[in-house]
């Protein structure tokens, strides 16, 4: 009798909602990264923050008002006008800090002159961003360009202070 | 826009659409008055202000949704059930959107037809050094009571925004309103990242 009525009772039951690709949980709606953001969402490489009062670092502090993400990005020039580090530390999403990651990695070896060539188009594509992520990559190289830009700034002006001294 | 006409008690017919047949002519009002509207404050009869009364909204759009439950379409014409559901889509989303002052800020500059992301507004770089610190301030701290302080600090920045976000819409200065709206957004980030940081140290609010 109790099999019967257990019987009877699946038997109201929809056919769909016993099929087990059916669940709620599997039709969700879920974000998907690509593997290289992923990667350098988990290991993000060169996390951290250089000196920012040493007249060698260049500082690029920017923010997304449509997120609310903030990205600091910094690197270290020597003499031969070379960046030999670069760190980040970014608040927001994935791709941005997948983004800034991949941006301190492009960076780091490179002259200052051919740091400013690094494009948003070329992070974006690295990291296959979609549409709606790219202002994350365009965040990345407003970061290295302040950075560079914060650099020369401070360079120019320690030359100055230079002549200045000698004259 | 399509007009709704009401031909008898029992039914109404929607210009240039098939007869409804409607259960009684409070919903035919409701239903007819949702349809004709193109900005959610209209949804709930409001002023274009930003100034809410959040709780009377609250309570209008409970109303507004009771009387559109699918439990009493569900023996009515698919066209009908059709029709309270896109009715309830919207009064929810206008509900969502106005709730919140900083989507109802986006609304209402959008119906001016400004839109957040087409352009790059450039922040003093102190304003987002601030928001810069109190991030990695977030990032390392585990002091409750240093987190209970930043939290309460983050929030009377938010009030203090919406009363400018006001002044500004009030005034019609819209540059104003989308620069702080703006800011508002990482305020907002920061709000989440708390909570975020309260669950995973087990505060229980």
């Amino acid at each position: 009798m109790y099999s019967s009525r257990v019987r009877s009772l699946t038997k109201m039951v929809p056919s769909s909602l016993l099929q087990p690709g059916q669940s709620p949980a599997s039709n969700t709606p879920v974000a998907l990264y690509h593997e290289n953001v992923i990667k350098h969402f988990e290991k993000p490489q060169n996390v951290g923050s250089l000196d920012k009062n040493d007249v060698n670092v260049g500082t690029g502090l920017v923010g997304a008002p449509a997120c609310g993400d903030v990205m600091k990005l910094q690197i270290k020039v020597d003499d031969n006008g070379k960046i030999i580090d670069a760190k980040f530390k970014t608040f927001g999403c994935a791709s941005a800090i997948a983004s800034s990651s991949l941006a301190t990695e492009w960076v780091k070896g490179k002259s200052v002159d051919d740091a400013y060539k690094v494009k948003n188009t070329d992070i974006a594509k690295e990291l296959c961003l979609p549409p709606v992520k790219l202002h994350c990559s365009m965040l990345a190289e407003d970061a290295i360009k302040a950075a560079l830009n914060d650099y020369k700034v401070k360079r120019d002006g320690g030359k100055a202070e230079k002549r200045a001294a000698v004259n | 826009m399509i007009q709704a006409v009401p031909c008898a008690n029992l039914c109404w017919t929607l210009l240039g659409r098939t007869n409804f047949r409607i259960v009684n002519r409070r919903v035919f009002h409701l239903l007819s008055s949702v349809f004709a509207r193109e900005n959610y404050f209209d949804v709930f009869d409001l002023p274009l202000s930003y100034e809410l009364h959040t709780s009377k909204v609250t309570k209008q759009y409970r109303e507004k949704l009771k009387q559109l439950h699918p439990d009493k379409f569900h023996q009515k014409a698919q066209e009908e059930q059709d029709y309270s559901e896109s009715q309830s889509r919207l009064i929810n989303q206008a509900y969502n959107t106005l709730k919140n002052p900083y989507t109802r800020g986006l609304h209402m500059l959008e119906l001016q037809g400004i839109l957040l992301e087409e352009d790059k507004l450039d922040f003093s770089s102190e304003f987002l050094t601030e928001v810069y610190d109190i991030n990695d301030e977030l990032s390392e701290t585990k002091d409750h009571s240093r987190l209970k302080q930043i939290k309460q600090q983050n929030d009377s920045k938010i009030t203090e925004l919406v009363r400018k976000i006001t002044a500004a819409f009030e005034g019609r200065q819209l540059d104003n309103a989308k620069r702080f709206l703006m800011e508002m957004k990482y305020l907002y980030s920061i709000s989440e990242r708390i909570k975020q940081l309260e669950l995973e140290l087990g505060i229980v609010q």
